[in-house]
């Protein structure tokens, strides 16, 4: 076991596990939105919009694109640790990937739900 | 990773052995007649724990640690290919939202959406992102496969590496016959 040095920070294990389980629901959702696709073959506006009409559907896609957010923040978080040293430029690129992937789960919201 | 372990590991030797032989730290003379349990002791005693700036001390890399693309293994490609697909995805996420909000908008934005997605160029773009999309995701089932210490040998997870490449490559094959051409 590695001798911890109390700083107050977090070590990344509720991230890494969400990181997993968010991972988990989009393959699933993936996979199933491939199959769905491949059997109604949507050709037009009709049949795609009618796809995401069911609650279900529409509240397994929102699931979908909140997964890849937090993913997405996790995975981007941990490149920009890696490679922007200066702290300045490192926490102005956390914050617009913040303000960035709130927008899109926002973005998203409206798109399935709007009339 | 392997480099911090090592650093870690080094300094809790350091830490030891000083509390224990701080003698040596004052007369390193002393080294050469010491007994064979403490052949450590040439080392530990460059880096000294009452060191001011613990990081003036110069990096120490292993020789064969050269991790530039043309010098990893199937694994390593693996991983950074992951890194890579997954910013890439990220990037473009904005554009595939945005037809995604053109096509369920109306019928009109439905064929604008269609129309955009029938260009040569654009095709190809999505053929990428979908390679990208299905590498992540093959990557990311052998990544919790070995988080689950499942193919976690060296064998095997040059193997699995493989099979990441070929299946993905196959799929984006598939699908993208399937639902980009």
């Amino acid at each position: 076991m590695v001798n911890r040095v109390i700083t107050g920070a977090h070590y990344g294990f509720g991230s890494w596990l969400a990181q997993r389980v968010t991972a988990c629901a989009m393959a699933i959702y993936s996979v199933l939105f491939v199959i769905m696709l491949i059997a109604i073959r949507p050709g037009d506006y009709e049949a795609w919009h009618g796809m995401f009409v069911p609650v279900w559907m529409r509240l397994a896609t929102i699931l979908f694109w909140l997964s890849l957010c937090y993913h997405a923040w996790v995975g981007v978080r941990d490149i920009i640790m890696d490679y922007i040293k200066p702290t300045a430029a490192r926490l102005v690129a956390h914050g617009l990937v913040i303000f960035a992937l709130i927008g899109l789960a926002a973005w998203s919201v409206q798109i399935l739900w709007r009339a | 990773m392997h480099i911090a372990h090592a650093d870690m590991l080094h300094h809790t030797i350091s830490a030891l052995y000083f509390s224990a032989r701080s003698v040596w730290v004052c007369c390193p003379d002393a080294v050469h007649h010491a007994p064979d349990g403490a052949s450590q002791s040439k080392k530990v005693q460059h880096d000294s724990p009452h060191m001011a700036d613990n990081n003036s001390r110069p990096k120490r890399y292993a020789p064969w640690y050269n991790v530039s693309p043309g010098n990893l293994p199937l694994p390593g490609l693996v991983s950074i290919f992951h890194r890579i697909s997954g910013l890439g995805l990220f990037v473009m996420l904005w554009l595939l939202l945005w037809l995604f909000d053109r096509s369920m908008v109306s019928a009109e934005g439905y064929d604008w959406a269609r129309s955009v997605l029938s260009g040569g160029f654009v095709k190809l773009v999505m053929t990428g992102l979908l390679w990208a999309f299905l590498h992540h995701f093959c990557a990311g089932i052998r990544f919790l496969l070995l988080d689950m210490h499942v193919g976690i040998e060296l064998a095997p997870a040059r193997r699995s590496s493989v099979v990441v490449f070929v299946v993905s490559l196959l799929l984006t094959l598939i699908l993208g016959a399937a639902l980009v051409w």
